[in-house]
């Protein structure tokens, strides 16, 4: 695989934008792929994946005048552009899936809960930043398990293999670090 | 306080701050994608941002590709004879061939109505023996270009392997003989002393068979895996009427490829061109924008009137290819075979640049047109580096710290490596150096892009590369007999912002 630093990609976007283009669709495929992939959640082809990658590229590449590198890195620039977009595109399947899914929670690992509707479920910016700074306070590997598997989607099997554990080790440290956060929340108000 | 507090830990993640995903981010790699899926990726990118790959630059990549086995690999070509051969073929533009037409005087741009190229992007022929494809072809004056291919279906790489493994100046005649025993002397001519075929060619032109003044035949191997010729043939066009310049063939042994032409109609003067067009000036640099109406289609051709405080330009910057909007509306565009590329010594910028006005709403009357930049050359801006002082004996890397001052930017000289890459096109006996630099610019409104000459020791080198702030060039002599390296004629990429109104 090659791969450039961040610095390299732009600059040389700036200079010879096919060049840079190259660089950074080397480097970043497969992590723009998976997010599309795993928000299209299964409604989509292989040809609507990279229709929609080829989207973001090209979003990142009309807005690279506005990509500060102090602000976030490329990765992050493009997971943020490569989630809205696969959001924007797959909207009709999405919502079909959705409510498919809702019928279906067992790939979720759910706390007990007596009460989830959705205007309960609403935070506020402050709620969102405290819940953030306790998923950070957690501590590794939770803290990379709960990213992966709440914000990019990754199966238990696959955030087992990427943090080199068993997946029954991993479910129990979902489960447990809900638990925790729950207290958290609870202690917020 | 009741919460769902696994959707509220996703909705949490969901508002991440730039800054936060980046160190949550910092240790993910997902899976790579294939290559193949990377290439569509690319191709659906480069189509999005305006710069469409056709199917003939492509093949003509290709061709160039194959070509340059023929320098490192067993062929029988003399090395400086495909050199020669490889830098006037990477010359040429698809479609259009070498373009090199002088601006006189009173600022004409290209001449008047004497420019024909091929109707349609090729012309192909097959029959059991080979297949035979006009790659492009131009008459400019009365000097016709036939570029073309051909693929000799029966003879496969397989059986040429088995040749070439014990070659020596006998074995010309074992593949002379392959030749001749699959029946290709009836398409070429066949030498026992040599492993290069003749093609038996012939061009007619307007109802005249034409005279060649020039021949360069290079050989490849095709992806097919068959023998594969690529020919580059030049005609003098005797009887040169303006219009009847339409019809010709191009025969080669029993198969014949007809071929039709069409004028370029080209403007003559700025004056009448302008009156079509439009100009624009930014910061010194002018540009004047010629559109050519079709039912459903717009051509664009640009030329530059003044080039500011540059020498000149030399075309629009990959990536910063011109924008259509039309009704409100941004039209994709497009190059078709015909493209041409800025040349040296004529005023043409970028010429058959075309954008499909079918997908536009509505009747048009106006089109704008946004340039946000254009690739530009200084002459006297160089750059030297001395290594005549430098301990390089035995030695295959070489740290350096020395700038080289420029008025855009200066260059910090940063390395010097010795590499040895048989396989590629930069092949030298001596090997490969590898020159590093970084740059620190004085003016933000050009990015430097490259140099124009190249010279070590003073001597001007034919070919190298560019990467990202590194030059690659082949060494003409031993890597601790380098004495001084010289990039000359800056080129920059210039950020300007140009605008056309066209009316229709």
């Amino acid at each position: 695989m090659r791969s450039f630093t961040d610095e390299r990609i732009l600059k040389m976007m700036k200079k010879d934008s096919s060049a840079g283009m190259e660089m950074l669709i080397d480097t970043y495929s497969g992590l723009v792929s998976y997010i599309i992939r795993s928000k299209a959640s299964g409604t989509c082809t292989e040809e609507d994946v990279e229709e929609c990658v080829s989207d973001v590229y090209v979003e990142f590449y009309r807005q690279l005048d506005k990509i500060d590198l102090k602000k976030g890195s490329i990765k992050a620039y493009l997971v943020t552009i490569a989630r809205r977009r696969a959001i924007d595109r797959f909207k009709g399947a999405l919502k079909e899936e959705s409510h498919r899914r809702e019928l279906d929670e067992s790939d979720y690992y759910a706390i007990p809960d007596s009460t989830p509707g959705p205007e309960k479920t609403a935070m506020t910016k402050e709620q969102g930043a405290f819940l953030r700074k306790a998923i950070s306070g957690l501590g590794e590997p939770d803290t990379e398990i709960i990213f992966r598997r709440y914000f990019l989607e990754q199966p238990i099997a696959e955030i087992a293999d990427a943090v080199g554990m068993k997946r029954p080790a991993v479910s129990k440290r979902i489960e447990r670090a809900l638990e925790r956060l729950k207290v958290v929340m609870e202690g917020y108000v | 306080m009741e919460q769902n507090v696994e959707k509220a830990v996703k909705n949490a993640c969901d508002d991440m701050s730039l800054q936060e995903l980046t160190e949550y981010l910092e240790t993910v790699d997902m899976p790579e994608v294939s290559d193949d899926s990377k290439e569509r990726i690319k191709a659906l990118v480069e189509q999005k941002i305006g710069r469409k790959r056709t199917k003939g630059v492509i093949r003509f990549a290709y061709v160039a590709a194959a070509l340059v086995l023929v320098v490192s690999g067993t062929f029988m070509l003399n090395t400086d004879s495909v050199k020669a051969a490889l830098a006037k073929l990477f010359g040429f533009v698809p479609g259009v061939g070498v373009v090199e037409v002088p601006v006189d005087e009173k600022g004409e741009v290209l001449p008047e109505n004497k420019w024909y190229i091929l109707e349609q992007a090729k012309y192909n022929q097959k029959n059991d023996m080979v297949e035979i494809e006009i790659q492009n072809a131009n008459l400019v004056d009365d000097v016709l270009t036939v570029n073309y291919t051909i693929d000799l279906l029966k003879i496969s790489n397989t059986e040429l392997e088995q040749l070439s493994a014990n070659l020596s100046e006998e074995s010309f005649k074992d593949y002379a003989e392959l030749y001749r025993n699959k029946g290709y002397a009836a398409y070429f001519e066949i030498k026992d002393s040599a492993d290069t075929l003749t093609p038996l060619s012939f061009v007619e032109l307007a109802g005249n068979d034409l005279k060649m003044t020039d021949r360069e035949v290079l050989s490849g191997e095709s992806l097919e895996g068959a023998r594969f010729i690529c020919i580059s043939e030049r005609y003098r066009v005797a009887n040169f009427d303006e219009n009847s310049m339409s019809n010709g063939s191009l025969t080669v042994g029993e198969l014949k490829v007809d071929f039709a032409m069409r004028n370029l109609q080209t403007y003559i003067q700025d004056e009448s061109a302008a009156q079509n067009g439009a100009i624009c000036t930014a910061d010194g640099i002018e540009l004047l924008c010629v559109p050519m109406w079709e039912e459903k289609t717009l051509y664009l051709d640009f030329y530059t009137l003044e080039s500011g405080e540059f020498d000149r330009l030399i075309g629009f910057g990959m990536g910063y290819w011109p924008v259509v909007i039309a009704n409100n509306q941004e039209v994709e565009g497009y190059v078709d075979e015909s493209y041409v590329f800025a040349s040296e010594n004529t005023g043409c910028l970028g010429r058959r640049v075309y954008y499909d006005l079918s997908v536009v709403e509505g009747e048009i009357e106006t089109v704008e047109v946004f340039l946000d930049g254009v690739m530009a050359v200084r002459d006297g801006d160089s750059a030297v580096l001395d290594v005549m002082n430098l301990d390089m004996q035995n030695k295959e890397e070489v740290e350096l710290s020395q700038t080289a001052s420029m008025p855009r930017t200066d260059i910090v000289f940063s390395g010097l490596k010795k590499y040895q890459e048989e396989s590629e096109f930069l092949y030298s006996e001596y090997g490969n150096v590898a020159v590093s630099y970084r740059l620190e610019d004085k003016k933000e409104d050009a990015v430097f892009a490259g140099f124009d000459q190249m010279y070590i020791n003073d001597i001007k080198q034919d070919i190298w590369a560019e990467g990202d702030c590194e030059i690659y060039l082949q060494l003409p002599c031993a890597f601790e007999d380098l004495k001084k390296m010289e990039g000359k004629g800056a080129q920059y990429f210039v950020y300007r912002s140009f605008s056309f109104t066209l009316e229709k």
